[in-house]
Order: structure tokens, then sequence, then C-alpha cells
């Protein structure tokens, strides 16, 4: 029997402790700084454990593009709605695409519409729903590097019918974050890295973030006590001026990351230019289907068809700033009055790691 | 949807490949594709159906230091003023 214990990660006390070393060490901050994390499971954590109350006024927490749903992009939610009401197709989705708004419909409105779309948990779950079917199954694999590489497993080492495809929005967390720093749309004075990307990953990818920006980047796990140990590093390292790739999940996350993902990955897919909703297109950012699983693509196999009329956002949404921490939630004149779970009108609203999701479930209005 | 959970091996079969993982009473199929050398008992991080990455006993002795570190650290810097 293992002996791990994972709730001290969450004793008041440690909690405690950790923010008043916090708050100790923050008063020797020279000026407030803006943390920035980029997966939306820390903003679910950080919501539900009140983390943002125990910080200092001199620090400040943001969340970055760190959800998948919320930055897949309306033209390949448009084009898979248009093809799955057209043709005698089912698509399989995680639930938390189900809602999001395209330009026009919902995957949830096109269903009741008539389209054949079913919710998965995993891939495992769709290759095992196609195998059933007569139809042609499309498995809208949507996700960062932690989805990419189940999909890229499954793909490669399972018994897939002849039935069963991707059409592949995975994307590229360190790439498309690398790039909105050089273009200089997002900024701030240090990274909290994601816990689980960064498990695939590894944390060598960021040493570029901590060299090339100066930013003090650190991986955090989902417990209280974990997101404050990185804050707790990232000022200690902006006091002691300096920038450096740390590891406050080492439980977790190894340095070099997965490479038994990383091999699946690389087998499987290449990195090319990908949309990301409301912030463009992005180099290598976008995991795509190499020749030896073209068979796989639903891209090729059907007659995907794509327009330049699709629209990220509605008019009055401001997703596209929150996800790059410019905007909270309350900024938007929408949020919680005429966007709701119920009915959202961005995509942040929808999954449960998106920003204006997670401030509506906390009470945060 | 990738909400990763911390779970439990329950079973394990198909030399490795497929098993069982346990949370909080409730127990689900897990692939084992990207860990090697698994055994029951251990903790593994689920996601989307798939363990991505093993829970290390020695490593999480490491994420406790690490703490006590910092708050070691901070009670000296403490004792260094009064
Ligand atoms: S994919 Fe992983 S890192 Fe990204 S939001 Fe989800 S849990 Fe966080
Ligand atoms: S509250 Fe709704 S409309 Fe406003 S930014 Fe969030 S998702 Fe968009």
């Amino acid at each position: 029997m293992s002996k791990i214990k994972l709730d001290v990660y969450n004793d008041p006390e440690i909690v405690r402790k950790l923010s008043n070393f916090i708050k100790k060490e923050a008063a020797k901050l020279e000026k407030p700084i803006r943390i920035m994390h980029i997966c939306g499971t820390h903003e679910n954590s950080i919501v539900r454990f009140g983390l943002r109350d125990l910080l200092p006024k001199n620090i400040t927490v943001i969340a970055g593009p760190g959800c998948p749903v919320c930055v897949t992009s309306s033209r390949d939610i448009d084009a898979i709605i248009e093809l799955t009401l057209k043709e005698d197709i089912k698509l399989l989705t995680f639930g938390d695409m189900l809602k999001v708004p395209g330009s026009r419909l919902s995957f949830f409105r096109a269903k009741s519409m008539g389209a054949d779309i079913e919710m998965i948990y995993s891939i495992f779950d769709g290759i095992e729903i196609a195998k059933k079917s007569s139809k042609p199954c499309i498995f809208f694999a949507c996700g960062f590097e932690t989805t990419a590489a189940p999909t890229a497993a499954a793909l490669r080492d399972l018994d897939i019918p002849n039935n069963f495809y991707i059409y592949s929005v995975h994307k590229y967390t360190p790439n498309g974050v690398y790039a909105l720093l050089k273009s200089g749309k997002i900024s701030m004075d240090a990274l909290i890295l994601p816990g689980h990307a960064s498990t695939i990953s590894g944390l060598k990818t960021y040493e570029r973030f901590a060299e090339g920006f100066g930013l003090p980047s650190v991986a955090a796990g989902f417990e209280a006590a974990d997101i404050l140990l990185a804050i707790a590093l990232i000022v200690k390292q902006i006091n002691n001026r300096e920038a450096k790739v740390e590891n406050a999940y080492n439980r977790v996350i190894e340095y070099e990351g997965n490479k038994k993902a990383q091999k699946a990955i690389d087998e499987v897919f290449y990195l090319t230019s990908s949309i990301w909703r409301g912030l463009g297109e992005i180099e290598n950012s976008g995991y795509e289907l190499k020749d030896e699983y073209k068979r796989f693509d639903a891209k090729e196999e059907f007659n995907i068809t794509y327009t330049d009329d699709y629209i990220e956002h509605q008019k009055g949404c401001k997703c596209n700033e929150i996800i790059l921490g410019n905007l909270t939630p309350k900024d938007c004149p929408l949020f919680g009055k005429r966007c709701t779970p119920y009915d959202p009108i961005g995509p942040c609203m929808v999954s449960d790691e998106g920003t204006c999701k997670n401030w509506y479930d906390g009470g945060l209005f | 949807m990738c909400l990763g959970i911390a779970m439990k091996v329950v079973e394990i079969y198909d030399g490795g490949l497929n098993g069982v993982v346990e949370a909080g009473g409730v127990k689900r199929h897990c692939f084992f594709h990207m860990i090697d050398n698994l055994k029951v008992g251990d903790y593994v991080i689920v996601h989307a159906g798939c363990a991505i990455e093993k829970i290390e006993e020695k490593e999480a002795q490491e994420n406790l230091k690490l703490i006590e570190q910092c708050l070691l650290g901070d009670q000296t810097s403490e004792q260094d003023k009064t």
C-alpha cells in the first residue's frame, strides 16, 4: 500500500503558513507583480480555494490562455457542425465542447436539429462506439498535449475500426504562449507553469521563457499548498533577481517530461500553424496527423469546407482579452447577466476550465 | 475535459496496457500505454481515460521538503529579526 499523503497539500495550517511567508516576501517587492498561470485547472483551484484572498495586494494572479476549449476556433466548430448536419456521420466529443458557441450553432444546438452527436469521456470510449456503429465516426480531438498524447497512443497502439476518424484541433501550449509573449500580446512578471501539461512536455521547454523573457517560471500542482508554494518560489526569485524554471510539483512532473508520451505524439503528429480562438493563427502550435496516420484524418476523408466569415466572439464578449489576462470576467458587461453557463455567449463560460465559468461558479460577481 | 485526477491503480491486465483505477469509491477503466513498471497500489494522474504520469513517493517527500524549506527559511528569518 502506498504511503503517499495527498491531503497535506490542503492542510489549513500549511496553507496559512505559506500565505504568511508570501506576505512577508512580498513586502520586499519593489513594485507590484502580475503572475500568469496558463492552465484552466489552476484557475479552478484558485477560485475554489479562494487563494486570491490569501495574497497581498501587490501580487495579482491572472489567468492566461489555459483552456483548450476556449481557444478552439469557431472556424473548426462551424466546419464540423456543417459536416455532421449534412452527412450521415456520428460526431464524438468531450462534454465541455458541447455548449461552446460556434459562429451560429453549438454542438448542442446542432444535436437538437438532428445531428448525430455523442458525448464521450475518452478517445477509448469513442473507438468502442465506432466498433458498434455502421456510420463513419469522427472524434473531435480537442485539448493540449495532455490530451494529444492519449489520442496519439490510441491511434498507434489500438485496433481501430475502419470507420473511425479524428478531427484534430489539438494544440501545443508552450509554443502558443511563447508566440504570444514574443508578439507582446501578453505580458506578466512571472509564470505558473501548468501541472499536467508539463508532465508530458517536461519543464525544459520553458527555459526559453525564463531566459528569453526574464520570467521566473514555476510549475505547480492543483492543491492550495501547491499553488501557494509556486507563488512563494516566484516571489523569492524576483527578490533575488533571478529568473529560472523551478518545479514545485516534483511528485508528478519530471524535468524531462514523459518520454513515452512524447514519443507517441512525435510518431503520430507533427506541429503546424493553428488558429487560436480570438488570437489568430499561431505557427507551430497545432498538431496534425503525419502521413502514416492520414487515414484517420477526417479533414482528408471528408469534404470539409471553411469559410472566412466565421465569428470568434459575439459583440460584447470579452473572451479574447480575458484569455490574455488583460481583463477579468467582471470587466464584461454580459457576465452573469446575458451570459451564464446555462446560456453561454462566449467559450470562456462553458468549460470547467474557462475563466468566466470558474468565476461564475465561484460566485465572483 | 482536461481535469487530471489522482487515482489509485487497483487492477492491471493486458500485459500492463490496461487496467482499472479508483478514486473516492469510483472505479473506471484506464489505459497505461504511457507508464512503465506500474504496480497495483500505485497512484497515477488520469487524464481523459489515460494515465499520464505516476505519482512518485520519493518525489512526494521532496515536494513536502520544498514546502518545509520555504517555511523553515521563514522561521529563521523571523529569528534573525529578534
Ligand atoms: S490541458 Fe492540462 S494544463 Fe491545460 S488546462 Fe487542462 S489540465 Fe490544465
Ligand atoms: S462573460 Fe460571457 S460574454 Fe463575457 S467574456 Fe465571458 S464568455 Fe464572453
